[in-house]
């Protein structure tokens, strides 16, 4: 009995784990439809790069979100990725401001963004909203 | 250390094989795996902010060690911690909880001495020079890094 208590705990632990790196997959959103070839072009590169899955771009009109998920192995090199990603942008597009994170809860906060646009239960208005606020939480401080 | 006599020598050799020996190994597992269990459930309340609070990952780490802080308090109230730390050792004390429960055991074992100099006075006696130096060797290395950013020599 009091065994399969420990074992079911254990379980718990483990199993909750992979609720946080669950694979949903690439998606991207244009809240303005002109910055579409922007993020297309974005989202292809970051399917190229091996270190990342689960990649989401998102546009306003005068702002991008760039967030993804790294792989665990890759985690101790999450610094160097995300200058070697801001180098590229600054290169390829240097009149975008472009904000890249690789932060759990951006990505997850993206997510839900994205799934309500999808689902219609978003006006323009309240997406755009929505967008700045997540900007304002990555560029939150400790 | 001063030389010991010939009767010395003797009964410290009985002494030494009747000693029990230490269960080194074994209690570095159990510290191992009761350090990593703490951690966990530490990590998940760190997930939890994570999920359902405006935190990020960068910012859930100072309310997630406050509340680890608080629940190894109430536990060392309620005399569970001590049983934890019975069993695992330093694997009970080397995370954040233990500085919970180095604030409370103080404070619990002076109570009859009254509130001000005895709680009040006693509380941080242990955890009193955690305090001392995280702050001290947080000023350093905060002024190393000032200055190294100043010079222009780390971004």
């Amino acid at each position: 009995m009091k065994q399969t208590k420990w074992v079911a705990v254990l379980m718990v632990f483990l199993l909750s784990g992979c609720a946080m790196f669950e694979e949903v997959g690439p998606a991207e959103l244009a809240i303005d439809e002109d910055k579409r070839e922007i993020i297309t072009a974005i989202n292809q590169k970051l399917k190229e790069t091996e270190e990342l899955y689960d990649t989401i771009v998102i546009a306003a009109d005068d702002q991008i979100l760039v967030s993804y998920k790294v792989k665990h192995m890759n985690r101790f090199k999450m610094k160097g990725i995300e200058k070697k990603l801001n180098k590229w942008f600054e290169k390829k597009y240097p009149d975008e401001q472009i904000d890249v994170s690789s932060d759990y809860k951006i990505f997850l906060e993206s997510y839900n963004l994205i799934q309500n646009w999808t689902e219609d239960k978003l006006t323009k208005k309240e997406a755009k909203k929505k967008f700045d606020k997540i900007i304002k939480l990555k560029n939150e401080m400790t | 250390m001063k030389k010991k006599t010939l009767s010395q020598q003797s009964y410290q050799q009985l002494a030494d094989a009747h000693e029990r020996k230490r269960p080194v190994l074994m209690n570095c597992i159990k510290a191992f795996f009761v350090g990593g269990l703490i951690c966990v459930i530490g990590q998940a309340v760190t997930v939890l902010f994570i999920t359902f609070f405006p935190f990020t990952e960068q910012t859930a780490g100072n309310p997630s060690v406050s509340v680890m802080v608080f629940l190894s308090m109430i536990l060392t109230g309620i005399g569970v911690y001590d049983r934890l730390g019975q069993f695992a050792g330093a694997g009970s004390a080397v995370p954040v909880t233990g500085f919970g429960n180095a604030v409370i055991s103080a404070a619990i074992e002076h109570r009859t001495e009254g509130f001000v100099l005895g709680v009040g006075g006693n509380m941080f006696k242990l955890a009193g020079s955690v305090i001392v130096f995280g702050v001290v060797s947080a000023f350093f290395i905060a002024t190393i890094k000032t200055l190294l950013i100043q010079w222009g020599i780390i971004g």
